[in-house]
């Protein structure tokens, strides 16, 4: 199972994991493994439109190229993004 | 392997119920505010302050959210104000389906300024809307200067940072401009406020820009399509 988090989500990536594999223990599920696409906020210059490099976790308050204001984009994703499943169903075996 | 793309937002449900309470607002002229702080921040004294500035004016009503005790909806009550009190028995938010079935047992009637008082936390309420036209963020003064970089998710969702408390300034360490440049970074476009609801300063600016956003909003029923909801 693959899901997106962003920055911006108030979601905590291993917390997420660590929760999934609690919920789907002792299930059929169990042994599926959660898969997280971390989507961070990006700060883009109001000026020169260029986003700024960043440590994770810190913020920037003045463009480091031209002193420009920033303003924040994206980051605030919680999505399922995509499924991959191995099936046992009878029916998809090929018919004699 | 069976490969399926999904793309759906996780908390899809809770967005339909949103967009459902979203559209019964609209229809009942009703400006939503969704209040969001720490514990101990005064998001109940603001409102009390609010309300006996704004009864006379604005026929209000509130919802409060709270692990348990129905303090904040009585405090609220004796203002003269219908007030629901929503007992989340240990989670830490409200979510929308939770104010569905608070406003249909609470049948407030037509209200023009519903306040919505989350449970006192800066992490969980922020991903849960609740069709409101935005939200508040409330940071008291004794909480420190370091929170809005700490708890960026809220502060950049919040259009309204209210800074509370600003009577104990002098005695706190809480530098205003460092905390009103970290607020404007994560949300550039965003309102800040400074107010005490123990002397009123600022009370004036927070109810000015209720009622100035409440005749937005029916100006807006009035004319044009709405704008669309902000994620």
């Amino acid at each position: 199972v693959w899901v997106a988090v962003g920055e911006l989500s108030a979601v905590e990536p291993d917390l997420l994991r660590f929760a999934w594999e609690a919920v789907t223990a002792g299930t059929r599920d169990a042994g599926s493994t959660l898969e997280v696409e971390w989507r961070p906020a990006r700060q883009v210059c109001e000026r020169c439109g260029e986003p700024s490099e960043r440590a994770a976790g810190s913020w920037l308050r003045l463009c480091p190229r031209c002193q420009g204001p920033l303003r924040l984009e994206g980051g605030m994703e919680l999505d399922l993004v995509r499924l991959a499943f191995v099936t046992d169903d009878p029916l998809e075996e090929p018919r004699p | 392997v069976s490969d399926v793309d999904v793309r759906t937002r996780i908390l899809a449900a809770n967005e339909a119920a949103a967009n459902g309470l979203r559209a019964r607002f609209r229809a009942g002229g009703t400006l939503v505010v969704n209040l969001i702080s720490a514990p101990g921040s005064g998001k109940t004294s603001l409102l009390e302050q609010t309300i006996v500035r704004l009864r006379d004016r604005l026929r209000i009503a509130a919802v409060d959210g709270d692990i348990a005790t129905e303090r904040d909806a009585d405090r609220l009550r004796q203002l003269g104000i219908p007030a629901h009190q929503i007992l989340t028995g240990g989670s830490c938010h409200l979510d929308a389906r939770q104010l569905v079935t608070a406003l249909d047992a609470a049948r407030f009637g037509d209200v023009d300024l519903l306040l919505v008082e989350n449970v006192g936390n800066l992490i969980c309420p922020t991903n849960y809307d609740l069709g409101e036209d935005f939200k508040v963020v409330l940071l008291s003064v004794a909480e420190g200067e370091d929170k809005p970089f700490k708890y960026p998710a809220i502060f950049a969702r919040a259009e309204v940072c209210v800074i509370s408390k600003v009577d104990l300034l002098p005695y706190v360490s809480f530098r205003l401009d460092e905390v009103r440049d970290q607020v404007r970074t994560l949300r550039p476009d965003g309102r800040i406020l400074e107010c005490s609801a123990r002397t009123g300063e600022g009370m004036s600016d927070w109810c000015s820009l209720l009622e100035a956003r409440l005749a937005a909003k029916r100006a807006g029923i009035a004319g044009a399509a709405p704008p669309p909801a902000r994620r």
